[in-house]
């Protein structure tokens, strides 16, 4: 999944007893709090962990140094513009595919086989209900493989 | 955001109950959704391959079934991401398998989320709006940029 910078709003949320690991790939402070008020807030566990460039990303879920012991992630909350190396190259190295001939980051993030595109919402509320709508879907609609598959 | 035209869903499903349902619970929605059922997996590869017709309805979205007949719903899934033309088209499985083999494959052949039908009516048309509406409401397609 890839969440990108603007607006947007959407639906509601349901209960699960599921512990999801999510990872956040994310370098702004603001953003990183908004969405571990917008996960706590939520009657859903999830353990969150955050890593602030993209080259930390890799090194996580590559379990180098002091990632070794972390267990993967369910799920994977990635912004593009990170420093060392963007969403684009995070995603480009963890799907493993060829890269695109399209100016757009939507269109790039979709042939590099991102799940889906977000949009950040600026306002708050807007903000929270997105995390919300996200949450709703991927944990209790989808089904999500197992990791030791 | 929202789409402001015509959502064009590719249903390919085999199921005419499950066909039903899920035209059905698009057509009640408020939303101006327009579905192009393919109730086997050649046709539909077909259509995919048929560059005019796939041109004009500009698929938006990919609801696919694993079961269907001629060419399998795996092999439909591997062959549109595995071409250039089709793979950033999001792909929503929709099995009645809740085998994790079924699911750990379609991630890995890039389906763009996994889920499974439900067996209660209600709980199956609540499924489906859920789908549209975070496909088309909450989430950015590529399409999108054709469309704006």
């Amino acid at each position: 999944m890839v969440i990108n910078e603007t607006e947007n709003s959407i639906p509601t949320h349901k209960s699960s007893s599921k512990v999801l690991n999510i990872l956040l790939v994310e370098d702004n402070e603001g953003d990183i709090r908004l969405t571990k008020e917008a996960l706590k807030e939520s009657d859903f566990e999830s353990e969150l962990n955050v890593v602030k460039d993209g080259v930390e990303a890799l090194r996580y879920l590559h379990k180098e140094g002091e990632y070794y012991e972390k267990n993967l992630p369910d799920l994977i909350l990635l912004d593009l513009n990170l420093p060392k190396k963007n969403g684009i190259e995070v995603l480009e190295s963890i799907k493993m595919s060829t890269t695109s001939s399209s100016n757009s980051d939507i269109l790039k993030t979709y042939n590099l086989y991102a799940n889906c595109f977000i949009t950040k919402p600026v306002d708050f509320d807007d903000f929270i209900y997105i995390v919300k709508c996200i949450e709703e879907f991927w944990i209790d609609v989808v089904k999500l493989p197992s990791l030791n598959k | 955001m929202f789409y402001q035209g015509k959502r064009n869903i590719i249903l390919v499903e085999d199921n005419l109950f499950d066909i039903k349902i899920i035209k059905d619970a698009l057509e009640k929605s408020a939303e101006n959704y327009n579905t192009i059922v393919f109730k086997d997996g050649k046709t539909a590869k077909e259509y995919f391959e048929n560059s005019d017709a796939f041109l004009a309805e500009n698929p938006h979205l990919v609801i696919l079934d694993l079961t269907v007949p001629n060419i399998s719903g795996k092999e439909l899934l591997k062959h549109l991401k595995e071409n250039s033309k089709t793979k950033k088209i999001p792909v929503v499985v929709l099995s009645l398998s809740n085998y994790s083999n079924d699911i750990c494959e379609s991630y890995k052949n890039y389906a763009n989320c996994y889920i499974t039908k439900p067996k209660d009516i209600d709980d199956f048309i609540n499924k489906i709006n859920i789908i549209t509406n975070y496909w088309f409401n909450i989430v950015k397609l590529p399409k999108a940029i054709e469309l704006y």
